[in-house]
């Protein structure tokens, strides 16, 4: 079983197949634990992020680094140093890094680019300023996250009797697609979107290279039915760390067995208390 | 800036290698100004030479060239106008520029700092920024600018702390109670059995249904808690307004600072400039131009795009020796023999000189124009009902207006579109009008050899094909092997034009391309009829 303490020293993005995942309150326990390797930097990504606009917030202890607006960081109960002004401006205003030097809950902002975001998170793992990174992702955007360079994944799903079965299904697509080897030499590779109408006119069995397992636009009860057809492989991997799942209305028994070999990504229900 | 110019002279990839390291360099990049003042064109220039001299000192010494690069990567913009309150972000700025600008002159060394006007006066800025020993690259309202902002501080940081002992206290009580332990966790979910009678819950905890078997709970903020929240606000709304203070004394302090930021981001600028053009210069072998009232002289051009492709192909690059020292110029030559090259090495080296930077070419000698002209294929605005000679037409009356002051106007094959006879006589009479124009330097690039020849005017060649070299060589089976065979037989050097009849080697070059043999036989056998 995956372990979230994995969440220390590293980058992480933290995913959620749609609102309400919990994605959030996720983020929050994961920086507990990244703090085992010493301060740890969130961050979220543009949009999602920036259209919260006072929305949700995380709490940071002294010495975290977090990127949010001028605004944001003055409203928050924690104090910040300021180590850079981001490029650019946000409909929320000015971005910056800023290292929490009084513990306190703040507003996470992103910047318009991806590129800027990757870069201010290439910068503080350069300059030493945290160890582990935490990036809130945008729901449902997981091709975005896959723009941040070395980064493994958290997944967030919140499944109930509705969902089940398709929840699952997802996840199941999801761990087989994350698995995908790294492309050898013979394999054809596909750049962009990977969909059922990129592959029709491609030969069953021929060798292929995806960008990366976030590239791939189908419908989850389609992914096994396409592994199967072909050789793949994917020109890079991202690790999945694992799933976090909220369960409502289902028993966790009943969720590991639609969940099949995929079960194995699940990490420990982390706000689930055992009876 | 003549877009259809710069276009021709394939111009924009080379200055995008151009990279300033500062925003105040690259804002001047950025701007790709075309000067037209030869004294500010040598004074640019000037400080291009002494920063060539730096660059070559640092050759021995890589670690302070590092430096020198760190420290202008870091420069921040700043707010340049006065203001009565700059925010927290823009005196981090300040503070960023001032911290990495300081170190500056010393890696420049005394006559370089000199010779860029490097300056520094702001020690005093410094240390209020730096109060409350803080790193030199970030920024703080630290305790240290207001004792009054320190004790409210340390209140906050007394509530905090009586607001965790109150919190330990209650999840003591909740684990004592339930056996619960939210750890880092704001809720968990339990089952509803936990509790037997929710309603008992109700003194430590907030409960809300989660599903049919769970509850999802939270910490219950006891009174005392809720008092020291309540004072914490009050403590923290002070704290905001202190700080307030701080930012308004630092902000007048930067007012007062602000003609010293600009002197030094002009500084900045200018050094930034003059370091990324001697990088070029250094890495591209360009050398100084001499401008003058004089013929316009090159003496191993080299036109950069082309050279490229040709070490890309596989083909020889042969730079270009030319002289303009007429109002009016020709060139004949073969086809895929170089003409249109030597129009574009013209264009890009003269936009290298306006544009400030250094040219490629053992030696070049030019003059500062006002205005620089293209006509040809791809130029001009494509408006309805224009064909490609009405566009051509379009644009030599715009070389036509301009030409009362000094204008350098570059014409690839033109007229080519329209029947030859006519085509000869327009093109005469165009070089002709020209010619009377004291102001205009104009090249023709064509194929009609028909032009009549003037007084004031002179007519080159490329030297061109090596035709019985060529049909000696084997066919080719790929397209790039064509052209690389083409390009080992023709020599692309110009030449005085004797004014015979001269061809310009069609046949030959379609052959050598692959033009079916059949079709290649009937054009020359037409072609030889009397």
């Amino acid at each position: 079983m995956p372990d979230l303490a994995e969440v220390a020293g590293a980058v992480t993005a933290v995913a959620g197949f749609e609102q309400g995942s919990g994605k959030t309150s996720f983020l929050d326990l994961a920086l507990a634990c990244a703090r085992a390797a010493g301060p740890a930097a969130a961050f979220t990504i543009g949009v999602d992020g920036a259209g919260r606009g006072g929305g949700s917030a995380i709490h940071v202890a002294p010495g975290d680094v977090v990127m949010t607006t001028e605004a944001f960081a003055r409203a928050s109960d924690a104090r910040f140093e300021l180590l850079e002004a981001v490029p650019g401006r946000t409909g929320l205003g000015h971005l910056l890094l800023g290292r929490a030097v009084r513990a306190g809950s703040v507003t996470l902002v992103g910047p318009a680019h991806l590129s800027t975001l990757a870069e201010a998170i290439a910068r503080v793992r350069e300059e030493g300023w945290a160890p582990s990174v935490l990036v809130d992702g945008a729901v449902g955007r997981i091709t975005q996250a896959g723009a941040l360079g070395e980064a493994q994944f958290v997944f967030t799903v919140r499944v109930d009797p509705a969902n089940l079965a398709r929840a699952s299904a997802r996840l199941r697509a999801l761990a087989a697609l994350a698995a995908l080897p790294e492309a050898g030499p013979e394999a054809l590779p596909l750049r962009g979107p990977v969909t059922l109408d990129t592959l029709k006119a491609i030969p069953e069995g021929t060798a292929l290279s995806a960008e990366d397992f976030t590239r791939f636009f189908m419908e989850p009860l389609d992914v096994p039915r396409v592994l199967d057809r072909y050789r793949w492989s994917v020109a890079r991997r991202f690790r999945l760390l694992g799933f976090a799942a909220s369960l409502r209305g289902v028993t966790r028994p009943a969720f590991l067995r639609t969940l099949g070999p995929a079960a194995s990504g699940l990490l420990s229900t982390p706000f689930e208390e055992a009876p | 800036m003549n877009r259809d110019f710069l276009a021709y002279a394939e111009f924009q990839g080379f200055w995008d290698r151009f990279a300033p390291d500062t925003p105040f360099g690259r804002e001047e990049k950025d701007r790709m100004a075309f000067h037209t003042d030869p004294a500010a064109l040598e004074a640019i220039w000037d400080r291009t030479a002494t920063a060539l001299e730096l660059l070559e000192a640092l050759r021995a010494d890589p670690v302070r060239l590092d430096r020198l690069s760190h420290h202008l990567k870091r420069l921040p913009r700043f707010p340049l106008a006065p203001r009565e309150a700059f925010t927290e972000v823009e005196l981090f700025q300040f503070k960023k520029f001032l911290h990495n600008y300081a170190r500056l002159p010393e890696l420049l060394g005394p006559a370089a700092a000199a010779a860029f006007g490097f300056t520094f006066r702001s020690r005093a800025f410094v240390d209020l920024l730096d109060t409350g020993r803080q790193s030199g690259e970030t920024f703080y309202v630290a305790d240290a600018y207001d004792p009054e902002l320190a004790e409210v501080r340390n209140r906050i940081r007394d509530h905090a702390e009586a607001l965790q002992a109150e919190r330990l206290h209650r999840a003591g009580a909740i684990r004592e109670r339930w056996g619960l332990a939210f750890g880092a966790r704001a809720f968990l979910v339990v089952p509803r059995a936990t509790f037997g009678d929710l309603a008992l819950a109700g003194d430590l905890l907030r409960v809300e249904p989660f599903d049919d078997t769970q509850c999802v709970v939270r910490p219950l903020a006891t009174a005392g808690e809720l008092l020291l929240l309540e004072a914490r606000e009050t403590l923290l709304a002070r704290e905001r307004c202190l700080e307030e203070a701080v930012l308004a004394r630092l902000s007048l302090a930067a007012c007062r600072e602000l003609p010293a930021f600009r002197e030094y981001m002009e500084a900045v600028r200018a050094f930034d400039l003059a370091f990324a053009r001697a990088r070029l210069a250094r890495e591209w072998g360009l050398t100084r131009p001499v401008l003058g009232a004089g013929p316009i002289r090159i003496r191993g051009g080299r036109f950069l795009p082309c050279e490229e492709a040709c070490r890309t192909l596989g083909t020889g690059y042969v730079p270009l020796d030319a002289t303009f020292d007429t109002a009016v110029t020709a060139v004949f030559g073969s086809n895929m023999g170089g003409k249109t090259v030597v129009l574009k090495t013209l264009a890009f080296l003269q936009l290298c000189v306006q544009t400030g930077l250094f040219a490629p070419a053992a030696a070049f000698s030019t003059r500062v124009f006002r205005h620089c002209h293209y006509v040809g294929e791809g130029a001009g605005p494509g408006g309805a009902g224009l064909s490609g000679f009405g566009r051509e037409i379009g644009l030599f009356n715009a070389v036509w207006a301009d030409c009362d002051r000094p204008t350098l106007a570059l014409f690839d094959e033109f007229a080519r579109t329209t029947q030859s006879r006519e085509a000869e006589t327009l093109l005469s009479a165009v070089m002709a009008a020209l010619a009377g124009r004291p102001g205009a330097v104009a090249v023709f690039s064509t194929h009609f050899r028909g032009i009549r020849r003037l007084a004031g005017a002179r007519y080159l060649r490329m030297r061109g094909l090596d035709r019985a070299g060529l049909a000696q060589a084997g066919p080719e089976a790929d397209a790039d092997a064509r052209i690389r065979l083409i390009a080992q037989h023709m020599d692309f050097r110009l030449t005085a034009d004797d004014g015979g009849p001269g061809v310009s080697d069609a046949l030959a070059v379609a052959a050598s391309l692959g033009l079916d043999p059949g079709i290649v036989a009937r054009a020359e056998s037409l072609f030889n009829e009397p």
